[in-house]
C-alpha cells in the first residue's frame, strides 16, 4: 500500500508544480491515506533539521548551497511549507516509491511548533536550533511551551548544533544525553550594557532561578550571561565568530562574507559553517559556497518614485526581536526621513486580532529628531498610532492613513526623499503595486 | 502631587507587551500634571507598600508567575493589609492568580497562594487563547481585550470586575471574570487593558487621582487616537467576535 501512496502523491505533486503551485497538498493527502506514512522513508546519511524563531530558511538555503558546492546532491524544504505536510510532501518528491530518500543530503527547516510531531521520523544526524523568544504568541502561547515542546521530543541520537549566545538555546544542552556542538559571536563594537528590548525572555538562571548577569548584549537576550551561582553560563562556543567588519567574520581561521550586515546573519551563516565543519566539508569549498551565495537573503529593497527612495522593509508581526531590528536599523540611519508602518492583518495563519505585541517592541527608538513624520497604514493604523503616542513620539508627526489614495496623497504631501517603509506582506504587496502604477 | 508605581515582577511577569499598562499609566498621571516615579521590582528586591500608590503586576510563563509567587509569599501579610486599607492594585492576565488561595499546576502539584481572594486555580492541560469583549458597572463602554492563558478559576468569585459578553473569562463559557474589591482591580485579560479601552484609562487615572485629593482639578484628557481606536476595532470587528461559535 505505501509504495502505491508515494507513486499517487508523487504524480499528484508533479502535477501541481506544473502548475507552480508549490503546496503541502500531496502531504496532507498522503497523511490521510495513512497516518503511519513517516514512518516509511529512508534518510539519507546526511540529514539536517533547523529550527529556531528566525533563520531557518537562510540557514536551510545556504546549507544546501555549501553541500551542492561539495559535490552532495542536497533535498530539501526551502520552496515549500515547513509544517507537517509540507515536510513530508518534501519527503514524496525526493524519495523512490521504497521510500528511499535520492539525495545525499536532506535539509529540512521545520516551524518551532512543529519539531514534536515530525523530528522522530526523521531523525536527524545534526539539529540546528538558532534561536528562540515571544513569537506569534497568539498561537504559540509563550516561548516555554515550545521549548517543553521541543526539548522533550529530542532523543539523545541527535546531535545538538546550538547558538551558545541566546540562553533558552543553551538551556537544551542541560537536558541533552547526547552529542552537543556550540556556535556563538564574541564581544562586538556594537555590543550592548543594556538591552535593546525591554521585555527578555529568558535572564532567570534555568536551574537556580538566580538572575542572570549579562555582561553584553548582542540583542534581545542573545549576549554574554552567567548565573551568580554559576549554574548556568554561555560555555565558550565550539565555533566562536569574531566580527571583522560591517560584512563579515572569522571563524577558525577563515574569513566568512555576509551579504547584509545584521547581527542576526552572523548566527545563521555560522550555524551553517558549523554544520558542515562537522560533517567533514573541507573548509574551502564551505567558505567559497558561502561567499559566492546567490541566493536571495534579504537586502535593501529598494524602490524611486518622483525622485522619492522607498526603502521597504518586510517586518513579520507579533515577532518582536526581528521586528525591533528593523526600527533598530531605521533609527541608525542619520538622514532625515520619513517613516511608513503597516499591517492590514495581524497574522497569516490565524484570524486573531491579538495586539499586545506592539507593547514588546521597541518604538521609543523612532522617537527621533530625524524622521518628519510616521504614517500608520493598515487597518490597524490607529492602534499603530496608539503606540507610537506612548513611545513619545510628538503627536503631530503622526498620520493616519486607511486608504490607498489617502496615504499617496499624504506622502506626497509630507515625505522626505528617503522614506522606510516598515510593512507586513499584505500591505507591503498593496504598496508595490500602488508605487509602480504611480512610477 | 506625587505617585510613586511598584511595577512588581518587570523582569519575570512581562509578557504580552503588559508593560504598556505602565507607560499609559504614567503619562495620563503626568498629563495631569502628577509627578511619577515607576520602581522596577523583582525577587532580589525588598519591598514596602507603604511607599507605593499603585501596585502593578502583570502576565508570565506559569514557570515564571511561580518565582514571583515564592518572593511575593513573603509579603502576605503587608498585601493583605494594603489591599484593606484601600491600597490600589492593577493586576492582570495570569497575575491574578497569586491572590488567591491555591494554584494546582499542570503536575498536579499544589502552591499556596497568597489567601487574599477564595478562589483556587486549575492549570489545564491546553491553552486558551480568544478575543474577549467584557462589561462592567463602572463605565458605560463595553471593554475590549484578549486571553491567553493555561488556567482556569472555576470557583464563584465573589467580587467580579466583568461580565463576560465574549471570550474565555474565568474558564470557558464563564460568565464573569475578574475582581475588582476596595482598590483592587484583577482581571485575565491582556491588551494592554487600559491601552485599548478609554474610558477604562480615564475612569482609573480619574479614582487614583480623587483617591489622593478629592477635590483635584482635572485638564482634560486627550484620548482622541485611543477613542478612535478604540471604535475602529468596533466597528470593524465587533460582530464578527459577537457572532463567533
Amino acid at each position: 500500500m505505501k509504495p502505491f501512496i508515494v507513486l499517487i502523491c508523487k504524480i499528484i505533486g508533479f502535477i501541481l508544480r506544473k502548475f507552480n503551485k508549490g503546496s503541502a497538498y500531496p502531504g496532507s493527502l498522503a497523511l490521510k491515506i495513512d497516518e503511519n506514512i513517516f514512518n516509511y522513508f529512508k534518510m539519507p546519511k546526511i540529514t539536517i533539521a533547523v529550527t529556531g524563531t528566525t533563520g531557518k530558511t537562510t540557514i536551510s538555503n545556504t546549507l544546501t548551497a555549501i553541500y551542492k558546492h561539495a559535490g552532495f546532491k542536497v533535498a530539501n524544504n526551502t520552496r515549500g511549507s515547513n509544517l507537517k505536510a509540507g515536510i513530508l510532501t518534501c519527503l514524496i518528491e525526493n524519495a523512490n516509491i521504497l521510500g528511499k530518500i535520492k539525495a545525499d543530503v536532506l535539509i529540512l527547516e521545520i516551524d518551532e511548533r512543529y519539531v514534536k510531531k515530525v523530528i522522530e521520523y526523521i531523525k536527524p544526524n545534526y539539529f540546528i536550533i538558532n534561536n528562540l523568544s515571544r513569537d506569534q504568541l497568539a498561537r504559540n502561547g509563550h516561548f516555554d511551551i515550545v521549548w517543553e515542546d521541543i526539548n522533550a521530543h529530542i532523543s539523545s541520537d541527535i546531535h545538538l548544533v546550538l547558538n551558545a549566545d541566546d540562553p533558552l538555546i543553551s538551556k537544551f544542552s542541560l537536558y541533552h544525553k547526547g552529542s552537543v556542538t556550540f556556535y556563538g559571536l564574541s564581544k562586538t563594537i556594537y555590543s550592548k550594557n543594556e538591552p535593546a528590548l525591554n521585555t527578555l525572555d529568558l535572564v532567570y538562571c534555568p536551574i537556580c532561578n538566580k538572575k542572570l548577569r549579562f555582561t553584553y548584549y548582542h540583542y534581545g537576550n542573545l549576549g554574554n550571561y552567567e548565573c551568580s551561582n554559576n549554574d548556568f553560563k554561555r560555555v565558550k562556543p565550539d565555533y566562536e565568530a569574531k566580527l571583522v567588519s560591517d560584512s563579515s567574520f572569522m571563524v577558525d581561521i577563515v574569513e566568512i562574507k555576509m551579504n547584509s550586515t545584521s547581527l542576526y546573519n552572523v548566527y545563521n551563516l555560522l550555524a551553517c559553517y558549523t554544520v558542515a565543519s562537522l560533517s567533514n566539508i573541507p573548509k574551502e569549498k564551505t567558505v567559497e559556497a558561502i561567499n559566492n551565495l546567490s541566493l536571495k537573503i534579504k537586502r535593501l529593497d529598494i524602490m524611486t518614485v518622483d525622485n522619492k527612495d522607498f526603502i521597504l522593509l518586510l517586518s513579520k508581526n507579533e515577532t518582536p526581536i526581528s521586528y525591533n531590528q528593523s526600527l533598530e536599523y531605521v533609527s541608525k540611519q542619520k538622514e532625515p526621513k520619513t517613516v511608513v508602518i503597516g499591517f492590514d492583518r495581524i497574522s497569516g495563519r490565524y484570524n486573531l486580532k491579538d495586539l499586545s505585541w506592539l507593547w514588546d517592541i521597541n518604538f521609543e527608538m523612532l522617537n527621533d529628531d530625524s524622521i518628519n513624520k510616521i504614517i500608520c497604514v493598515g487597518t490597524f493604523a490607529h492602534d499603530i498610532a496608539v503606540r507610537l503616542k506612548y513611545a513619545n513620539v510628538i503627536p503631530k508627526k503622526i498620520v493616519i492613513c486607511l486608504s490607498s489614495d489617502e496615504m499617496l496623497k499624504v506622502i506626497k504631501k509630507h515625505s522626505l526623499k528617503r522614506i522606510y517603509c516598515i510593512l507586513y506582506f499584505d500591505v507591503e504587496k498593496k504598496f508595490k503595486k500602488m508605487l509602480k502604477q504611480e512610477a | 502631587m506625587k505617585f510613586t508605581i511598584a511595577y512588581l515582577y518587570y523582569d519575570l511577569l512581562n509578557l504580552y507587551g503588559e508593560n504598556g499598562n505602565i507607560k499609559i499609566l504614567k503619562k495620563q498621571l503626568e498629563h495631569q500634571g502628577i509627578n511619577v516615579s515607576i520602581k522596577f521590582l523583582t525577587i532580589d528586591d525588598e519591598l514596602d507598600f507603604d511607599q507605593y500608590d499603585l501596585v502593578y503586576i502583570g502576565a508570565g510563563t506559569e514557570h515564571n508567575q511561580k518565582i514571583a509567587l515564592k518572593h511575593l509569599l513573603k509579603y502576605k501579610e503587608q498585601i493583605k493589609e494594603a489591599i484593606e486599607n484601600d491600597k490600589f492594585f492593577l493586576v492582570t492576565g495570569n497575575a491574578i492568580e497569586l491572590f488567591g488561595k491555591y494554584i494546582y499546576d499542570k503536575n498536579k502539584k499544589k502552591h499556596k497562594a497568597l489567601d487574599i481572594f477564595k478562589f483556587t486555580v486549575k492549570e489545564e492541560e491546553f491553552r486558551m487563547i480568544d478575543e474577549a469583549i467584557f462589561k462592567t458597572d463602572l463605565i458605560d463602554q463595553e471593554v475590549i481585550g484578549f486571553q491567553n492563558q493555561n488556567s482556569v478559576i472555576k470557583d464563584n468569585l465573589k467580587y467580579p470586575l466583568f461580565t463576560v459578553i465574549k471570550g474565555i473569562g474565568s474558564y470557558p463559557n464563564s460568565t464573569k471574570e475578574g475582581i475588582h474589591y476596595r482598590n483592587f482591580y484583577g482581571t485575565y485579560l491582556i491588551g494592554p487593558i487600559i491601552g485599548r479601552n478609554p474610558e477604562l484609562l480615564k475612569y482609573f487615572v480619574r479614582t487614583l487621582i480623587k483617591s489622593k485629593n478629592p477635590n483635584f482639578k482635572f485638564k482634560s484628557f486627550d484620548l482622541k487616537l485611543e477613542y478612535e481606536a478604540y471604535q475602529h476595532f468596533i466597528n470593524k470587528f465587533y460582530r464578527d467576535i459577537i457572532t463567533i461559535n
